[in-house]
């Protein structure tokens, strides 16, 4: 019955409470004052609604959300500069097309350059706990990271060691190698993601430490914009000046053609980017809380 | 804060370590005398995260242990020095008053 309770509750406060209260419900004896106590908090619960996340939860929830979205970013960003490798002449047909192509490197740049000032003080705070602590799990959290970004660099330099054996021929062996850098890419971009947030779970990090990642956040937030629009502006620049190059055949098979696979990429990019601004946003409040 | 208040009480329990709603329960009738209900745990705990000074750890099964954060801290040995204060000027001059009578 007292679980039936719980029900009185307002959804998103069921959401963030109701398996630990259940839990709790389950391990003390059934009383009459715990049955009105919890009758009187739901009543609270719905005058006050679910407050806020503390500054501390923003942020970090802000540091897990950009980093993932930019992740997915990256995914969409390697196809354009897949799609658009071998466009160095493009620059004739339209300027946009330069222009933007130079934007959304120097941005892409800029973004891996703030991604390590976000990285830097976490990770120091993060070494500082684990030889304070001497924590085998935070150990072995941390660790995950480097490994993961080992393993990735490792396939890739199998697959350039095999490239170089085999004359630069795209046959089976490259196509498999290929395969497994994009399957090892994806796993150590996941692992660094998934670590990081469990071991901000783990440790209380400083404030200064916040002040800076979440700021760097930020500017993360703005190149992806930047590499965003630009890849819109590059996408007008084809289907104004360059439409037999939009015409043509991109993507494994040559299922769709170039103009759409810009497209879609665009629209995914500014989609990621517009999401992570507004968590950066909402991060940058949180710190000056 | 009243030396009662449900929040005063669950950050004096948090201050010996991380702990979930039921071993907070239990600590806090121990150290203080007074039973949490569900409801006014859970209300201190919601408010207590909101100004920051607990935070959740990763769940253990369905139980997540709080635990308390610097402001935390701070504001939890700012509250007991005044009480510490009042109690002990308030005992002092019970004591002179009686060694009047």
């Amino acid at each position: 019955v007292r679980e039936l309770l719980l029900l009185v509750y307002p959804q998103a406060w069921r959401e963030r409470y109701g398996e630990e209260m259940s839990a709790l419900l389950e391990e003390t004896p059934p009383r009459l004052g715990a049955t009105l106590d919890l009758l009187r908090g739901a009543l609270i619960a719905h005058l006050r609604g679910l407050p806020a996340p503390a500054p501390a939860l923003r942020a970090r929830a802000t540091i897990g959300y950009v980093l993932g979205s930019f992740i997915v970013f990256c995914v969409f960003g390697s196809g354009f500069a897949k799609t658009t490798e071998n466009y160095d002449f493009t620059e004739r047909l339209h300027p946009l097309l330069g222009v933007s192509h130079k934007i959304t490197l120097t941005a892409a740049l800029v973004a891996a350059g703030a991604l390590a000032l976000v990285a830097a003080p976490l990770a120091v705070a993060s070494l500082a706990e684990a030889r304070r602590t001497r924590d085998p799990r935070l150990m072995k959290l941390i660790a995950v990271p480097p490994v993961a970004i080992a393993v990735f660099v490792g396939s890739v330099a199998l697959l350039v060691l095999w490239l170089n054996g085999h004359h630069h021929r795209a046959d089976v062996g490259a196509w498999l190698l290929l395969g497994l850098c994009a399957l090892c890419g994806a796993a150590a971009s996941f692992a660094c993601w998934a670590a990081s947030r469990a071991i901000m779970a783990r440790i209380e990090l400083p404030r200064a430490a916040f002040n800076l990642s979440v700021p760097a956040l930020g500017l993360v937030s703005l190149c992806m914009v930047a590499a965003a629009l630009a890849t819109g502006a590059f996408l007008i620049g084809v289907v104004l000046d360059a439409p037999r190059l939009g015409a043509s055949g991109n993507g494994p098979g040559q299922l769709i053609d170039v103009t759409t696979s810009i497209a879609i990429q665009f629209a995914a990019m500014l989609a990621l980017s517009a999401g992570a601004v507004l968590s950066a946003v909402r991060g940058l409040r949180s710190i000056r809380v | 804060m009243r030396s009662n208040d449900p929040t005063l009480l669950i950050l004096s329990s948090l201050a010996e370590g991380p702990k979930h709603g039921y071993a907070i329960t239990a600590d806090v009738q121990e150290i203080a005398g007074v039973k949490l209900g569900p409801g006014t745990l859970y209300g201190a705990i919601a408010r207590l995260e909101e100004r920051g000074l607990i935070e959740p750890l990763e769940s253990e099964d369905r139980r997540r242990p709080y635990r308390l954060t610097g402001a935390g801290a701070a504001l939890l040995r700012e509250q007991l020095t005044a009480q510490e204060r009042v109690a002990t000027v308030g005992l002092r001059r019970l004591s002179a008053a009686e060694a009047r009578v």
